[in-house]
Parts: structure tokens; C-alpha cells; sequence
């Protein structure tokens, strides 16, 4: 009993030994934040540079913190807006596609699930390059319309998949019932099977906004600097090239900021990615028991 | 063939099929528009000579793709690409399996932890990167401190130069692991409990019990997990470009990092294209033998 408190405590340290690392060194000043060995709690802790992150506290000093205030504020904006929009264009395609795919069979099907699958060996290295080249041409750098239609490359097959296998899990006789009620195919949809699974839906929908809000790499390469900059690249600019010029306690408040939401969302999320059960589909179907080995 | 009214309730005679085509539609023309075609075009881009100011210059055929399978920094770059994904796919399973079962056991304040421990995976890749900048920093980090602090080292040390690309596939798999080890988790869980009573009143040890009962369970889990940790390590990029920009001295510079290089910083878009295909079609070949492997032995 003891060996597995232990076990606990030792995946408890792993797991938030990095997180509080950065929230120790926010917490202090500069001068405490550099000190060899470290300082495990703050001696003289202060919320000083949360207060400038969040404009809170005027910077009397250097007018620059305030600008970047702003941009910062502004990048939380950007990303809340280009994640609603791509998770609930994926959401909506998504679910639709995921019934058909779950729930009938059709020509050249086994086609597109390969091509659904095939989006996701695409490393976002690879797809920045033609996205890049076509946006440069019509003028779309910089943009958000540019940013989601990015994600939605890659979003819409996601959700497509995990639907599919979603739907594919759920009885079919509520289905059968709808459709003896007198509902056609598209009402057992929307009515029937879409609030039974609402659950599955709102766990994607989480998933999508994390990606959509976590997204570094096509943020770095289509939006930094621009009105429409996301969190990601906003504060990857303020830790690797201002790193100079801002102490390392204000860069380590900006990350945890921009942490939170995502941190709030997994908080949310971990209840609901068990029910999205990843069981072997043979089982699910038949529902017998694995024999043993 | 009847007509599609595109109303709620089905005309007489749209079968099944029909209808089914009729709902992938908007997924059919978001893929055509933005699979499809850009990957058309990234295609087109990789037989094309670029100038730096990414100008086409002329057609090149396969020039870039010749170019690509002599060049030694595409060879060091798959070698360190390779090193990063074994790494990363043997912590995550290892810590999936060995987290998983102990989340399966009842103890105070599991809920709690079970919270805490998707955490790491919550944070996005970069800010993982920025959180680990904090944690291995040659002045103050705090994996020094805490070494220093246990005795284990007589002073601060350089720990990415060190570690290179090991400490950085570590601080993925930190990232990454939450995935296995809750598909793990629910892999577990559907196992019927009965069968571990039969097997206790069989004599089998904890060990037999686990190898006979449990692992059938986790098979399909194991395979997802595989085939998704591989294919993330590898198209990983967020995590070395902000921890390492590529390395001291380009040791960590992983295969995706010369594909950002080549394209953005050496200006060759074409060449940057070709080598996005190229690691693509690694990813699906990895990809494909998992499958083979793994569902070999189906009943």
C-alpha cells in the first residue's frame, strides 16, 4: 500500500515538477528568479509581472511593457476567435460525415477513409509550404481567414474520424426506433442520434479548440506580427526574442497565462476522453469477451 | 435517378448509398480544397528550382528529390529524427502502461490526480518547450538546482548540450504520455472483472494474470498508441524549434527542422517541398508496417 503512495507521489512530482517550475520563477523577482540553487518557495513573492502582463499595473519606466500588453491581450482575442470558428465548422462537417461513414456503406468509401487518414501523416512542416506559397499569392498572410482555413485542413478530417468511430459505437436501436417514429434519415440525425451523443460531440469540440488554441507552427509562419497574431506565436516571440530584454520572471507569468485556458479545458476534458473508449471495434461489435491469450 | 431535393425528409428514392454521398459532401469539398490541392501544389513546388526570394526559376524534375538522398544533412537529420521518435515511443508506452495500471487501482484523491496527470498534455507543444527552457537553464534552471541540491553534481551544467536531442525527447514524451496512459486507462477498465477471478481461482500469478487476462484488453490501445506517438515524434517541430532552434551546433536538428530550414531560411521552397514528401511517405511507411505487424494475429 505503501509502495503504490509512493508510486502516486513520484508521477504527482513528474507530472507538475516543469509546470511549477515556471510558476515559482513568475512569482519572484528578478534577482530571487536567478539564484543558484533554487529557491523551492518564494521568499519575497510578488504578482508584480502579472500585473504588467495584464495591464494592470502601469510600467512607469519603460512605456514598451505596455505595448506589448496590448498585442498580448489582443493574441488571446485572435486565438478564442479562430478557435470557435475552426471547431464548430469541423464539428458540424465532422459530424455529418462521421454518421455517413459510421453508419452506411457507399462507393469508393474505403477511399476516403484512406485520404481521412492520410491528412494526418501530413507534418505541418510539409502542408505550411504550398499554404504559404498560396496565401503569399493572394494576399492572405497576415489574416485570419489565412489562420482557419489552415486548420480546417487538417481539423475536419480529425473530427470526421473520431465521430465516425464515436457514432459507429452507439446502439442502433435508438436509431430504429427514430426511424419507426416516422423520422427520415436526416431527422434520426440531427434529433436522435446527434443529442445521444452529445457527449462524444462536446469532447471533440473541446479537442478542436485545444489544437485550434495550442497551434504553433502555421501561427509562427502566417501570422506573427500581424492584427491577427495568436497566443502561440505572441509569446514564443516574447520568450526567444525579447529574451534579452525582458526578465525571465515576466516571460514565465506571460506562458502561465497563456497556460490557463488550456489547462482549464484539459481539467474539463480528462472526464470525458475515457468515454470516448478506445475499444477494440471486434469486441464492440460482437461483444464478447477477449479468450484468454 | 432521382432528383435531390435537399430537404429534411428523403425523397422516395434516394437510397441509402445516395444519401450517405449526399452527407460527405461538405467534407469532399473542404478536402478537395484544402488536401487536395495544396498538396498539389506542394507536389508541383517540389519538381520546381526556387530562388531564395522564392521566385520559380525553371522546372528541375526530380533535381530536388536527387539532391535530397545525397545530402549528409538530410542523413544526420534522419538519424537524430530516429533517436528522438524511439525515445519518445518507448517512455510514452512504458509510462502509459505503468501510470495506467496504477490510476486503475482505488486510492484517496485519485480524481484529483487523474486531473493532474493530463495536464502536461493540456499545455501546448511550444509551451512545453518554454516550460522545459525554465526547468534544464544552464543559470538557473531547476533540474540543476535540484541536482545540485541532492548532491549529484558538483555545479551547474549545460543539460541540452549534454542531453541534446535525449532531454528533448524526454520533455515530449512528458507532453505526450497523458495520451497512453488514458487509452490505456480505458482499455483497462473494459476488462470484465470475472475474468480476473477465474484466473485467481486458477492459481495465476499477478504476473500470469496480467500476461493472460489484461494485455488481450490493451492490444488495440497499444496499436493507436504506437502508430499516433510515431507519427507526432516525427512530424514534432513546435517543441525543438522553441527549446533549441535546432540545437547547439544542429545537433537537434530533427527532420522536420530541416524541412522549416530549407524552406524558410535557405529560401529553396522547392527543395523544403520535396523533403516534406519524403518524410511524409517515412511517416506512412511507419505507419503501414505498425499495422502489419500488430493485426497479424487476429483471431
Amino acid at each position: 500500500m505503501i509502495v503504490l503512495y509512493v508510486m502516486v507521489a513520484a508521477v504527482v512530482v513528474w507530472s507538475a515538477f516543469p509546470i511549477y517550475t515556471t510558476v515559482l520563477i513568475s512569482l519572484m523577482d528578478t534577482r530571487e528568479a536567478v539564484l543558484t540553487p533554487t529557491h523551492w518557495i518564494p521568499q519575497q513573492p510578488t504578482l508584480d509581472w502579472y500585473g504588467r502582463i495584464l495591464a494592470l499595473v502601469p510600467d512607469a519606466t519603460t512605456g514598451k511593457m505596455l505595448a506589448y500588453a496590448d498585442a498580448f491581450k489582443q493574441g488571446f482575442v485572435n486565438s478564442i476567435f479562430v478557435a470557435c470558428v475552426v471547431t464548430l465548422l469541423s464539428v458540424i462537417v465532422g459530424s455529418v460525415a462521421g454518421y455517413a461513414f459510421a453508419r452506411f456503406s457507399f462507393r469508393r468509401k474505403n477511399a476516403w477513409l484512406m485520404s481521412i487518414l492520410l491528412s494526418r501523416s501530413l507534418p505541418a512542416a510539409a502542408m505550411a509550404i504550398p499554404f504559404f506559397f498560396m496565401f503569399h499569392q493572394a494576399g492572405l498572410i497576415g489574416t485570419y481567414q489565412g489562420l482557419i482555413i489552415t486548420y480546417l485542413s487538417f481539423e475536419i478530417p480529425l473530427a470526421t474520424w473520431i465521430l465516425m468511430g464515436y457514432f459507429a459505437n452507439l446502439p442502433l436501436e435508438t436509431e430504429r426506433a427514430g426511424r419507426i417514429d416516422g423520422l427520415g434519415r436526416l431527422g434520426v440525425l440531427f434529433r436522435v442520434v446527434i443529442p445521444e451523443a452529445i457527449g462524444g460531440v462536446a469532447s471533440v469540440g473541446i479537442l478542436l479548440f485545444l489544437i485550434s488554441w495550442s497551434e504553433f507552427f502555421f501561427a509562427y509562419i502566417l501570422v506573427t506580427g500581424s492584427a491577427a497574431q495568436t497566443v502561440p506565436p505572441a509569446v514564443s516571440e516574447l520568450t526567444t526574442i525579447m529574451a534579452g530584454l525582458s526578465p525571465p520572471p515576466e516571460l514565465a507569468a506571460s506562458l502561465v497565462i497563456s497556460m490557463i485556458p488550456a489547462l482549464v479545458l484539459g481539467a474539463i476534458f480528462q472526464k470525458y476522453i475515457l468515454r470516448l473508449k478506445i475499444v477494440d471495434p471486434v469486441v464492440a461489435r460482437t461483444g464478447e469477451e477477449i479468450p484468454f491469450a | 435517378m432521382t432528383r435531390n431535393s435537399g430537404s429534411a425528409k428523403p425523397k422516395r428514392g434516394l437510397t441509402d448509398s445516395q444519401f450517405a454521398l449526399f452527407l460527405i459532401i461538405p467534407l469532399v469539398i473542404f478536402q478537395a480544397a484544402l488536401s487536395v490541392y495544396p498538396g498539389a501544389v506542394a507536389l508541383w513546388m517540389s519538381l520546381q528550382k526556387f530562388n531564395p526570394s522564392g521566385q520559380v526559376m525553371r522546372f528541375y524534375g526530380a533535381g530536388n528529390y536527387i539532391k535530397a538522398f545525397a545530402d549528409p544533412e538530410v542523413q544526420a537529420s534522419t538519424l537524430i529524427s530516429l533517436e528522438y521518435t524511439v525515445t519518445i515511443v518507448v517512455v510514452t508506452v512504458l509510462l502509459g502502461l505503468g501510470v495506467s495500471l496504477l490510476l486503475n487501482e482505488q486510492f484517496k484523491g485519485r480524481s484529483i490526480i487523474r486531473v493532474l496527470v493530463i495536464l502536461p498534455w493540456a499545455i501546448p507543444e511550444y509551451a512545453t518547450a518554454l516550460l522545459y527552457g525554465n526547468v534544464y537553464s544552464q543559470t538557473y534552471g531547476t533540474l540543476n538546482g535540484l541536482l545540485l541540491q541532492l548532491g549529484l553534481i558538483p555545479e551547474y551544467l549545460p543539460i541540452v548540450s549534454i542531453g541534446t536531442i535525449w532531454v528533448l525527447a524526454l520533455a515530449y514524451a512528458w507532453h505526450y504520455a497523458p495520451l497512453a496512459i488514458f487509452f490505456f486507462l480505458g482499455s483497462l477498465q473494459s476488462v470484465p472483472e470475472h475474468l480476473y477471478q477465474q484466473a485467481r481461482i486458477d492459481g495465476a500469478s499477478v504476473f500470469r494474470r496480467f500476461r493472460t487476462v489484461t494485455l488481450p484488453y490493451m492490444r488495440y490501445a497499444l496499436l493507436i498508441i504506437l502508430v499516433l506517438a510515431t507519427t507526432d515524434a516525427l512530424k514534432s517541430l513546435d517543441l525543438v524549434w522553441n527549446l533549441t532552434q535546432g540545437g547547439p551546433n544542429g545537433m537537434t536538428r530533427v527532420l522536420t527542422y530541416y524541412v522549416y530550414r530549407a524552406t524558410f531560411i535557405l529560401g529553396d521552397l522547392g527543395y523544403g517541398a520535396a523533403l516534406s514528401f519524403i518524410l511524409m511517405l517515412l511517416i506512412m511507411l511507419v505507419t503501414a508496417v505498425y499495422f502489419i505487424v500488430l493485426t497479424r494475429r487476429r483471431r
